[in-house]
């Protein structure tokens, strides 16, 4: 190697060296950006996925969501204030054709992935989600009336109401 | 009446909505409790209203007791009806009245959003318990 060389080497790791003991910018030209947030201890219900209901096509004395035609109402939950109480109205015939004027027995079942499990009921109830952030719950429906159901729209309904 | 006619387009549009879309039924509300102490016959109280969907929605604010749906006519909600925008929260502001010496009132504001009820299979709310106590 010749003193050249060695020179230019040299001079390289001084350089180098040089950039590493560089001071650190002062204090005064540093800018801290912070982002700021308040989470407010709140309960969200969205109904994502509407319900529908099937017609028993053997006996045609029953309406309900898990009948074929029929789809279960889906109710997402999101609390920020620990684990809510959701409460669901004894269910009612909100919708029927001008035709019916049965009395049917109106009832509603759900589970969720809080921990509710609710057998078919025609009562209010209610359940405490063991999620404390999260829940989904999937409600079935049904009508049932022995004097069978004319032609026409009908529509079962429940209020879901969330809170502590 | 210039307030409902204002409104009944907006109902239209939801109404349509709910039909069509299949996550038109949402509504939060927060906090979910709340109390405070006052030295008059009036207690404040902000509650924020939750627009978790894209799409404007119109909400329907008011009280009822405690434990049962009856209506709390002393509680009053100046704006009891609210227009937000997608995804966005407002605050609201509800005032209890006639708030007597030494007095604790409970009550709740329930918070859902305006639709033709036979339009949903589960019609959602969301209430807030609220404590008012009046010191002296």
């Amino acid at each position: 190697m010749s003193k050249t060389a060695t020179r230019i080497k040299l001079a390289t790791g001084i350089a180098a060296a040089a950039s590493l003991t560089i001071p650190a910018a002062p204090a005064e030209a540093q800018s801290v950006i912070q982002f700021t947030g308040i989470v407010v201890p709140s309960c969200i219900l969205t109904v994502s996925t509407p319900g529908l209901l099937g017609v028993s096509t053997n006996s045609g004395t029953e309406l309900g969501s898990e009948l074929p035609g029929g789809n279960a109402a889906v109710l997402a939950v999101i609390a920020t204030a620990g684990a809510p109480t959701i409460q669901f109205t004894a269910p009612t015939m909100s919708a029927k054709p001008a035709g019916y004027s049965g009395s049917p027995t109106i009832s509603i079942k759900y589970t969720s992935t809080g921990g509710a499990s609710q057998a078919y009921t025609t009562a209010s109830s209610h359940y405490t989600s063991s999620s404390p952030l999260g829940d989904t719950v999937t409600v079935n429906a049904k009508a049932d009336d022995a004097a069978g159901f004319p032609a026409g729209t009908y529509q079962v309904q429940t209020t879901a109401t969330c809170q502590q | 009446m210039i307030r409902r006619a204002m409104i009944r387009p907006g109902l239209g549009i939801v109404a349509a909505a709910v039909a069509s879309v299949a996550s038109a039924a949402a509504v939060g509300l927060g906090p979910l409790s709340n109390e405070g102490a006052t030295n008059t016959d009036r207690k404040g109280f902000y509650l924020t209203l939750i627009n978790p969907e894209p799409a404007v929605q119109q909400f329907r604010l008011y009280s009822v007791e405690w434990d049962s749906e009856m209506p709390v006519p002393r509680v009053r909600i100046p704006i009891d009806q609210v227009a937000l925008g997608g995804n966005s929260q407002g605050r609201v502001l509800v005032i209890d009245t006639g708030l007597a010496p030494g007095e604790v009132h409970r009550f709740r504001v329930c918070a859902e959003h305006i639709a033709p009820a036979q339009q949903e299979m589960i019609h959602a709310r969301v209430c807030s318990k609220l404590t008012a106590r009046r010191v002296a």
